[in-house]
């Protein structure tokens, strides 16, 4: 297989008593969907908190194109291209569709105090260039009419949209969505699903959660079942899905059994 | 701004150079608030650095106006970078607490240090800026109300100049991305902290340079200029006159202070007229009297577009 971009070995997270990860191990293929599934609570979240810091692990190591990331303070992770989306989505509500995607290009635009007051040529073109960047990233989004629209007036689906926006405007590597099709209509899922397979197709590496397997087992070219913070299986949607203890762990014990029986 | 030809008299004259100290103070204290998101309760504190320190400059060290001003904005600011740094790490409500219990301490320092900062007889005797010699011969002296009017114009727009330049730029974005949601600043690449100590550090260096020119203004300090009841004054300026905008503060500044001297004859009870002021305008104007033109002209907009 082709380059690894991320590597986690042996990442655990403790609150308090409550052990969240235990020990977990995954690598992440440079051009790959790769996505992690599970019940609720089983630290699938958390796991993506810990890749980007915003959370400290408790034990183990993350590194990112194998230079270490641990320990590095959100900001940072977003720096080194690693963008993220958040479950609920949250986006710069009071600010318009396209001053949300100026805002995201932070992590690629020095841009220095003193030059910015006295309007440096050089500030003017940054200026420029990032407007045209998120003119461009309204296109690709789908958000091309309402551009003009504060992102707090956005419909649900939209504002899903914009908020992997958002994420792009950093120009990552690599891609974490949480739940990117969490609580939107058929339709909206649609047009999210092609977002997402347009990315993967422009270079970017993706990894998401999601619950809804229809879209996971679509998309996905590997997946990551978590099941009370550990691992439990790994591999491609199909055999994931014909796993035992994926199975008990979704449907439950007795269902397991009957299949088994059946 | 040619206001001082048609008003002559010394008093409504005095009253417009305090209107644009103030206004240089609430455009500061915006820049922190009302585009950073952080509400700073030792801003009238800073403000009393400021004058406290060029006032010092030039009567203990004896150093020309023109130098203390500068480098009274530079101690403000500096100590305004000193304060940030641990009181920026809070979050929530505690980050109005910290600073108006650093406010209050310095406050106290300043009341009660009588061999450096005259105590609570305060500083007098303090020269009005030295006179700007002319190129053919001739000087600008700030001896009049009126020349002393002019220089705070002048440091009103630069104040508006600058932070107005700042806010629409890349790094103004930065801040306003840390007001709207902290940690998705973070997830996409924004130093908050950074951010922050730099907005808090150019929001003091204003309310020194307000500071600096009150000093020379009105020749006298007391201690009650550092007071922290000073910040909900200039918070009250920006609250009415619309936070999180640049007009804001200067209409703010400027109406309230007027208002404050129309109401003199009330004595106390223009206090609650004012509180009472504020209860409405957070109420139905949050974003203050330009918030409610703007929403005005957008309802006429509509009723436009509609017929």
């Amino acid at each position: 297989m082709s380059e690894v971009l991320l590597r986690a070995q042996g990442v655990s997270k403790d609150f308090g008593g409550l052990r969240a990860v235990q020990d977990l191990d995954f690598q992440i293929y440079r051009g790959e969907v790769f996505s992690i599934i599970g019940p609720n609570g089983s630290g699938k979240t958390t796991t993506f908190n810990l890749v980007t810091g915003f959370l400290p692990v408790t034990g183990g190591e993350i590194s990112f194109k194998e230079d270490r990331i641990t320990g590095l303070k959100p900001f940072q992770v977003c720096r080194k291209g690693i963008a993220r989306t958040f479950q609920l989505t949250t986006l710069f509500d009071r600010n318009t569709v396209l001053e949300n995607l100026i805002i995201g290009q932070r992590a690629t635009r020095e841009s220095g105090i003193l030059s910015c007051i006295f309007g440096s040529p050089g500030a003017r073109q940054r200026e420029g260039e990032a407007l045209e960047k998120a003119h461009e990233l309204a296109e690709f989004i789908g958000l091309a009419r309402q551009k003009m629209i504060p992102a707090g007036a956005l419909p649900q689906g939209s504002q899903k949209q914009l908020s992997i926006g958002l994420a792009l405007a950093s120009a990552p590597e690599l891609l974490l969505l949480d739940e990117p099709v969490g609580g939107v209509n058929m339709e909206e899922i649609g047009l999210l699903i092609d977002l997402i397979i347009r990315i993967r197709k422009s270079g970017i590496t993706i990894c998401l959660i999601e619950h809804k397997m229809s879209v996971v087992m679509n998309i996905s070219d590997r997946v990551m079942v978590l099941s009370y913070g550990e691992k439990i299986a790994e591999g491609s949607p199909a055999e994931v899905s014909q796993n035992e203890k994926v199975i008990k762990s979704y449907l439950g014990e007795r269902y397991a059994a009957s299949r088994r029986q059946g | 701004m040619l206001a001082p030809l048609v008003i002559t008299g010394q008093y409504p004259q005095h009253i417009m150079v305090m209107c644009g100290i103030w206004v240089i103070a609430s455009l500061a204290l915006n820049l922190l608030l009302g585009y950073t998101g952080q509400l700073n309760l030792a801003h009238g504190t800073f403000f009393g650095i400021g004058a406290y320190a060029t006032a010092l400059l030039v009567q203990k060290l004896g150093f020309s106006f023109w130098l203390a001003l500068p480098l009274g904005c530079a101690i403000t600011a500096f100590m305004g970078f000193l304060t940030g740094l641990p009181t920026l790490r809070t979050k929530g409500h505690y980050f109005p607490i910290a600073t108006m219990c650093l406010g209050i301490a310095i406050y106290y320092v300043i009341a009660r240090w009588d061999d450096f900062t005259g105590g609570a007889r305060g500083l007098f005797g303090l020269p009005r800026p030295n006179p700007i010699p002319l190129p053919f011969g001739g000087n600008i002296s700030f001896e009049t109300t009126i020349a002393c009017y002019y220089l705070v114009l002048f440091f009103v727009f630069l104040t508006y100049w600058v932070i107005s330049r700042l806010v629409k730029s890349l790094a103004g974005r930065r801040l306003v991305a840390v007001r709207g949601n902290e940690d998705l600043a973070q997830s996409v690449g924004i130093n908050t902290m950074q951010s922050k100590i730099l907005s808090f550090t150019i929001s003091t260096f204003f309310a020194g340079l307000a500071g600096g020119l009150f000093s020379a203004y009105m020749g006298t300090l007391m201690a009650e200029q550092a007071h922290y009841l000073l910040s909900f004054e200039m918070l009250i300026y920006v609250m009415i006159g619309g936070i999180g905008t640049m007009a804001g503060p200067v209409i703010g500044g400027i109406l309230l202070p007027i208002l404050g001297e129309i109401l003199q004859p009330l004595a106390g009870f223009r206090l609650i007229l004012f509180g009472l002021l504020l209860i409405l305008i957070i109420r139905f104007l949050p974003f203050g009297i330009v918030g409610g033109l703007r929403m005005a002209r957008i309802r006429q907009a509509r009723k436009k577009g509609a017929s």
